[in-house]
């Protein structure tokens, strides 16, 4: 099978709401790991 | 996503196998429970695989005493293979076909069962004793790696005609998801001896699941898109095959922003094949660096392998091999499962949340690059793509802990019942699990024109962002936990 054609793709210019949509759920992402890291670490981990 | 607007909220309740997985699984649950009220032996004929030094001894029914091993497997043969012909028929799949190929993967699973528990093989050396042994490997889990390891060989060496027919019977993400219907049930069981325990494990999953999502997708798709030149379509579809769930979120992901159906299909053999790879790979690994760790260590593999049935396989080899090391290096004798159940805890969440991130996508994908003028995104949508085979992981889950908190039935009760079903109904579609992904990983797809390229970039993401990634954030979410000391019997 040869796939190169599927594949194959022209080059699309990175668009600004790929700039927010990376970076609003980076900042989510990070803002969400250390918010719950917190809660867990504070009301459930030091149970362990 | 047009077509979605005429769709029920019920389509596909009896023809996709994700439905299936959840009504095969429910219908062994509640025949567990049937058996907890009554006390018949409606489980107790399950074939269990043991630990064994003379062949006799290695397999009979769940239930001591019930029948001969051979009846045991004859029976799970004929009723295993009826409910689920009889889903395949249901589905309008080629029952013929599925039936002798099933056959054949159920045979192979047999006979890799049997060695992998041979005592020699196996046990670890606290058990020799028990075997009259003095001598062994103590390779935990071998049984998983031999059917692996078979599947493998006919997956990538037989003539091509007999490889496409065997696939007709191994059918990987149906296996597990009925394997983790049961577990569902060990959940329960788990939870009434340990009931806070198994809530921390919950909520911590969830939270992991939350941080890993809206990390994973952003850098992989960064990665894709700005490092590989792949287009909006492409790197949309593989960021979340790569990050999120695999096959299944590079479907989700492709219906949502309308991509070709083929950019699913060519990334589902090399999501395949690096499932396959990690699988073999992490548990070693993780039990030689991590064994301190060893909730954190079954977390990451939920948030690092792609597909369902690879990260539960992955979870049982860790499982096994933490629990023997523990007890060789550490003296300890952790509760076999509980690591087992956090690798299957973070994808299941994961799993859940597909149906939400492709919503997500969708709204973005309609309304910024598409820009079709009044077109929406149903809310339907979310339930379409949600997970059937979840609800009956909860389902199986709530109504043990259900019966057993109210004591409508005894914990003995409930054991006696649910037992066979999420012991040895459980590992055999395990087994079963690991026999297929053997078969249906083609090592060859890779060597394809054109999927270089793809291969390349889903390893550097795979191995250089998500996977230290899931360290992490499993890690954070749950270090210091560790699996309920064994007591050696139930209360």
């Amino acid at each position: 099978m040869d796939n190169r054609e599927e594949i194959r793709e022209e080059v699309q210019p990175w668009d600004p709401i790929e700039s927010k949509l990376v970076k609003y759920s980076i900042g989510l992402g990070i803002v969400s790991l250390i918010v719950l890291g917190i809660l867990i670490n504070v009301f459930l981990l030091s149970q362990h | 996503m047009a077509n979605t607007v005429e769709r029920k909220w019920y389509d596909g309740m009896f023809s996709t196998e994700d439905w299936w997985a959840f009504w095969l699984g429910a219908f062994f649950v509640i025949l567990g429970i049937i058996a907890a009220f009554t006390h018949w032996p409606l489980t107790g004929w399950i074939v269990h695989f043991k630990g064994w030094v003379k062949l006799s001894d290695s397999f009979g029914p769940a239930q001591k005493g019930l029948m001969g091993p051979w009846g045991s497997l004859i029976l799970s043969y004929l009723i295993f293979t009826g409910v689920t012909a009889f889903a395949a028929w249901i589905m309008r799949w080629n029952v013929r076909d599925y039936i002798l190929a099933w056959t054949i993967v159920f045979v192979i699973t047999v006979i890799a069962y049997i060695i992998g528990k041979n005592a020699y093989i196996s046990a670890p050396k606290t058990k020799w004793a028990k075997y009259g042994i003095e001598s062994g490997l103590q390779l935990g889990g071998a049984y998983y790696i031999i059917a692996l390891a078979m599947g493998l060989i006919i997956g990538n060496f037989f003539p091509k005609g007999f490889r496409d027919f065997i696939k007709k019977g191994a059918r990987p993400e149906w296996f597990i998801k009925i394997a983790i219907v049961c577990l569902g049930a060990k959940l329960g069981l788990k939870a009434l001896q340990s009931a806070h325990f198994a809530a921390h494990l919950i909520i911590s999953g969830v939270c992991a699941t939350v941080a890993g999502y809206l990390l994973f997708w952003p850098l992989a798709y960064l990665v894709l898109r700005k490092g590989f030149g792949y287009s909006r379509e492409w790197a949309a579809c593989f960021a979340s095959g790569v990050s999120i769930c695999g096959v299944s979120a590079a479907i989700a992901t492709g219906a949502a922003v309308r991509a070709r159906p083929i950019i699913p299909v060519l990334l589902s053999s090399v999501i395949v094949v690096y499932a396959a790879i990690q699988l073999i790979l992490y548990p070693p690994v993780l039990t030689k660096f991590w064994l301190h760790e060893p909730l954190s260590a079954g977390a990451s593999l939920g948030l690092a392998i792609k597909t369902d049935g690879a990260d539960a396989a992955a979870g049982a080899i860790l499982d096994e091999l933490m629990r023997s090391a523990a007890e060789l290096e550490m003296g300890v004798k952790w509760e076999e499962g509980w690591i087992t159940l956090s690798a299957i805890m973070t994808k299941i969440w994961i799993d859940m949340f597909i149906g939400l991130w492709a919503f997500i996508l969708a709204v973005i994908w309609v309304a910024y690059f598409e820009r079709k003028a009044g077109e929406k995104v149903p809310k339907i949508e979310i339930w379409f793509r949600f997970p059937k085979f979840v609800l009956g992981y909860f389902f199986a889950m709530l109504i043990v802990m259900f019966l057993g908190f109210t004591d409508i039935l005894s914990y003995k009760d409930l054991k006696f019942g649910v037992k066979p079903v999420e012991g040895a109904l459980r590992h055999l579609f395990f087994m079963l699990t690991f026999t297929s992904i053997g078969i249906v990983t083609d090592f060859g797809e890779l060597k394809k024109e054109g999927l270089g390229k793809i291969a390349l970039a889903y390893g550097l993401v795979i191995f250089f962002i998500i996977t230290p990634l899931a360290l992490l954030i499993a890690w954070i979410f749950h270090h210091g936990m560790m699996p309920p000391v064994a007591t050696g019997g139930a209360h």
